[in-house]
């Protein structure tokens, strides 16, 4: 995995940016806000996912994950959302996207 | 299984994702056949892909100025700059228990069609996985697929002359710093058709026929009315609409 880099967005103080390229895969960046009515994260990048739909069960799960302190826990949660809703990413995976989510957190 | 042969063609942007979906919808209705279309871009425009943020990639002042297009793609993938004599954009619409299950090989086994067609040019190429074709290095097309109601679709490009200083000019550069880097760099990377061979277009695009129905029955044929009606109807209410293109 490439390195990361993680930005403030300037548009929202309670946002943050984390952007990783995987080796040999593809570009991702997760986009989280923290508001009144709690977390979101926003996946974005140049991968390729089947079905597209299932975007909203990553991204949601990705949110989930933010309560939790244990990474193994949330990379276990995420494989399992994942795999239950038939859901595969070309690009990196999920253990690529639990590793820049802690990365943001920290 | 019969094919449709759809020869080179111009559209805007919007109207050009449309007509892969209205196939796809067909397809998957059994009122269109399984499509292979050339086409290109006009105006010039930028594709971003389904999971892309279009503030992220896109200078959209430097769009509207140029009067360069923007849409977004519902296949994934990165974005694209389609100059609309640069290029040649190809697109493979069909039932997908007729292509590879494996998302790979089905990348593989498409993108071989690109490369025997630049083969027949004297272009010597290689697949370079996930999604491109390379020229002694540098890329010279890049794909993407989805799959949905069990219809399976690939777009693809294929660069003939790349106009650098505009690509960049629209899409954006994360760190201002790093623009001029970025553009010596994708110097590097990426390469036209035209600095490999003489061809004109027209033998580009009889080679790519050749490639893409070897082995396959098919005919030229066009769009149907209920074809154009449905791409239609994407347009006004997907592709060309702020809802869809700005969603992320």
């Amino acid at each position: 995995m490439g390195v990361g880099i993680v930005t403030s967005d300037p548009t929202a103080m309670s946002s943050r940016v984390i952007e990783r390229k995987v080796a040999g895969g593809k570009l991702f960046r997760l986009r989280i806000r923290r508001s009144d009515e709690g977390i979101s994260v926003q996946l974005t990048g140049d991968f390729f996912l089947d079905p597209e739909e299932g975007i909203g069960i990553i991204e949601s799960c990705l949110a989930d994950c933010m309560a939790l302190s244990d990474r193994e826990e949330a990379e276990c949660r995420l494989d399992e959302s994942m795999t239950k809703a038939h859901l595969q990413i070309i690009g990196f995976g999920a253990r690529d996207l639990v590793d820049a989510l802690w990365k943001a957190r920290s | 299984m019969r094919w449709r042969f759809v020869r080179f063609e111009h559209h805007d942007a919007a109207m050009n994702m449309a007509l892969d979906e209205a196939v796809s919808i067909g397809i998957a209705s059994s009122s269109s056949p399984p499509t292979i279309r050339l086409y290109g871009w006009q105006p010039s425009a930028v594709s971003i892909g389904r999971f892309q943020s279009l503030r992220d990639e896109v200078d959209l002042e430097r769009c509207r100025e140029l009067g360069v297009d923007v849409v977004r793609r519902r296949t994934g993938g990165g974005a694209v700059y389609h100059d609309s004599e640069g290029e040649i954009t190809y697109s493979l619409i069909a039932p997908e228990r007729s292509m590879p299950g494996d998302i790979n090989a089905a990348y593989q086994e498409i993108c071989g069609h690109v490369v025997s067609a630049l083969a027949a040019l004297g272009v010597e190429s290689r697949f370079a996985p996930i999604n491109d074709i390379l020229v002694g290095g540098k890329k010279i097309s890049g794909s993407a697929q989805t799959r949905r109601n069990s219809v399976f679709l690939q777009h693809g490009t294929l660069l003939l002359d790349t106009d650098f200083e505009r690509m960049f000019s629209v899409l954006r550069v994360s760190d201002a710093k790093n623009a001029g880097r970025q553009l010596a760099s994708a110097k590097e990377r990426v390469t036209g058709l035209r600095a490999h061979t003489d061809a004109s277009r027209g033998q580009v695009l009889d080679a790519l026929e050749k490639a893409f129905t070897a082995g396959r029955e098919y005919q030229p044929g066009g769009w149907s009315e209920a074809e154009l009606q449905e791409a239609g109807r994407l347009v006004a209410t997907r592709y060309g609409t702020e809802q869809w293109n700005q969603e992320r």
